[in-house]
């Protein structure tokens, strides 16, 4: 069972993911599904030990095994990777209040985004979903039930238009997971703030008059955040 | 409302315009770093040529010159350079027949999460879409001689057949539809007379926003759980699926009208031994989409090799739904989304002598809509 992380917050503490199913879910779906895999390589520092993002068969046979409760460690490490990120946007999002919020019936959801450039979605007192917004597979036709997570582990559909190459961990190749994610987030937010349905309760005035960070202004917060934490 | 609280609402929404300008710094300091770069590279120059076709739909004076300068400035110094590295990235050959797949989704979600996700990836898609089409028309513009280049065409044929396909299937693209609409109303509203070409790619924009006033439903969000509209015992469904007591008082809401009589209608048998039934489903298809389905059922007839075409909207191309045979009554299974729609079915094979339309919940029949009997012909 993966031991669930959490980020102190005021009054709650938020719990990264409800329980060890819709985490392992998140990891099938996102960190382990390609086109998000090519770039959760560069996001989480062991990862490439784990497994090769690119391949489909290597990929399907962890996740395979994870939903057998086998190799438990090292879905724990990724896991960690994982939550160490989403801690993060989380920060980044309350600090620089990157984050909007919206009536998701009758209970407070959340919508944010950090200098990794993950998009983030979170209740109090859980993180609900964490992807790379622009690279996410889509949803295939299954029941998404436990019971069919053992015959296809990684539901949903990978994108195709990449190439095999691990892509390395460079300033460039996270500003570009930065500078798409915010792309993506902000396309999100104006159509919140659009669509009355949504019922945005809390708006958020720095992602509607805050230009995308410029490369150089990002590498020194990303700095000055690394420092200070 | 007073001014100041319209003003701080105001500083509050992220524009279209500044959508699209809010980039411009982050585009000019990252291009000189990757303009090189084989993976990010062809990327970012799409980014680039998008944003600048982009700025060219809205009106002058709306836009921030100074940064449409600077833009102008990277976009005029080389062309040709970022035309050819833009060529470099493809764009989905598969994008129709995603996007097929992503619509056949909605039968198998229910949580509200996974309904979020599902309208998420929709308008990824759209946007996809219109940043490609973006950059192919500033490409032509800017560096016409490519037109003839390999990769230029096999783009341009790429982005005609998924503009095609969302030009037939709208409704498809629901959950995109504010988006887009909110862009659209910010366009230039002479765009057709500025530019045909820049114009062309701002129709299925148009045509989702027509698909909003359709339904005058200003959200794809009309699809949620908690806008569930039926007839009969739905109600009774939805509330338990959120958990409601069913004694406690609902909000009012529209309500399907139910045919109790069934409707006859005459066909005329065509040369070739079928015919075409026709008719309009006369209520607010809500919550179709989502978890629930409209089935149409042949009532106590054999079929032996019905070919169903349903034409959702008759003005645009026919629409092949497979016919699912069981025991003689044939069912089509389809998620709707819209409003009010017209049906037309043409049917080959046997007699048909009633049509049934009834809605389905989560594999339970809730309620007949329609009934229809056909008469004055034997097929």
């Amino acid at each position: 069972m993966i031991q669930l992380r959490k980020v102190s917050r005021q009054p709650n503490d938020i719990s990264i993911f409800a329980n060890h199913e819709a985490a392992l879910e998140h990891i099938c779906d996102h960190v382990l599904t390609r086109e998000e895999s090519y770039f959760w390589v560069i996001l989480i520092p062991r990862y490439r030990d784990i497994v090769n993002p690119t391949n489909d068969r290597e990929l399907d046979i962890l996740a395979s095994a994870f939903w057998r409760d086998q190799e438990q460690d090292l879905l724990q490490e990724l896991y960690e990777g994982y939550a160490k990120v989403i801690a993060d946007e989380l920060h980044f999002s309350y600090h620089d209040s990157w984050y909007w919020e919206q009536d998701h019936y009758g209970k407070s959801r959340y919508f944010g985004i950090g200098l990794h450039g993950v998009y983030v979605i979170w209740s109090l007192p859980t993180v609900v979903s964490a992807m790379l917004l622009p690279y996410a597979a889509k949803k295939t036709k299954t029941s998404f039930s436990c019971h069919d997570r053992l015959t296809t582990p990684r539901p949903r559909r990978p994108g195709s238009e990449f190439s095999n190459e691990i892509r390395s961990d460079t300033e460039e190749n996270r500003y570009e997971i930065f500078f798409a994610g915010c792309q993506s987030v902000r396309r999100e937010y104006m159509d919140a703030c659009a669509d009355k349905k949504k019922k945005v309760v809390r708006k958020c005035p720095e992602i509607a008059k805050d230009k995308v960070i410029p490369v150089e202004d990002w590498k020194k917060r990303v700095f000055a955040n690394r420092s200070e934490r | 409302m007073k001014n100041e609280d319209i003003r701080e609402e105001e500083s509050e929404i992220l524009t279209p315009q500044w959508l699209v300008l809010g980039e411009i710094d982050a585009l000019l300091s990252f291009w000189p770093l990757v303009s090189g770069d084989p993976d990010i590279g062809p990327r970012q120059a799409v980014n680039i040529l998008s944003t600048w076709a982009h700025l060219r739909r809205f009106p002058l004076k709306t836009t921030d010159e100074s940064l449409v300068e600077r833009l102008n400035v990277l976009v005029r110094s080389d062309p040709k350079q970022l035309a050819e590295a833009a060529l470099r990235f493809a764009f989905p050959e598969n994008w129709p027949e995603s996007a097929e797949e992503l619509d056949e989704v909605w039968d198998f979600v229910v949580e509200s999460d996974q309904i979020d996700d599902l309208e998420r990836s929709v308008r990824e898609m759209f946007y996809s879409l219109d940043r490609f089409s973006l950059a192919l028309y500033a490409v032509e513009r800017l560096v016409p001689e490519l037109r003839a280049n390999p990769r230029f065409m096999e783009l341009r044929h790429r982005l005609e057949n998924a503009e095609e396909y969302l030009q037939i299937n709208p409704d498809v693209f629901l959950s995109a539809a504010v988006y887009a609409s909110t862009l659209f109303n910010s366009y230039k509203s002479d765009l057709y007379e500025f530019d045909e070409r820049l114009w062309e790619t701002t129709l299925k924009h148009r045509q989702l926003q027509e698909l909003l006033d359709e339904g005058e439903i200003p959200s794809s969000r009309q699809h949620s759980p908690a806008d569930l509209i039926f007839v009969d015992d739905t109600q009774r469904i939805q509330d338990s699926l959120l958990g409601k007591d069913p004694s406690e008082e609902t909000e009012p809401i529209d309500v399907v009208q139910a045919d109790t009589e069934p409707e006859t209608k005459l066909v005329q048998l065509g040369p070739s031994g079928s015919a075409w039934l026709s008719f309009q489903l006369e209520f607010l298809l809500v919550e179709l989409g989502r978890a629930s389905s409209l089935r149409i059922t042949f009532d106590g007839i054999l079929i032996n090799s019905g070919t169903l075409q349903l034409i959702s909207r008759p003005s645009l191309s026919n629409k092949q739904f497979e016919l699912r045979l069981s025991d003689g009554v044939g069912e089509c299974k389809r998620s709707l989304k819209g409003a009010i729609k017209p049906f037309h079915f043409k049917v080959t094979g046997n007699s048909v002598p009633s049509i049934r339309v009834s809605l389905w919940f989560q594999g339970q029949q809730t309620s007949t809509v329609k009934t229809l009997k056909f008469e004055g012909n034997e097929f």
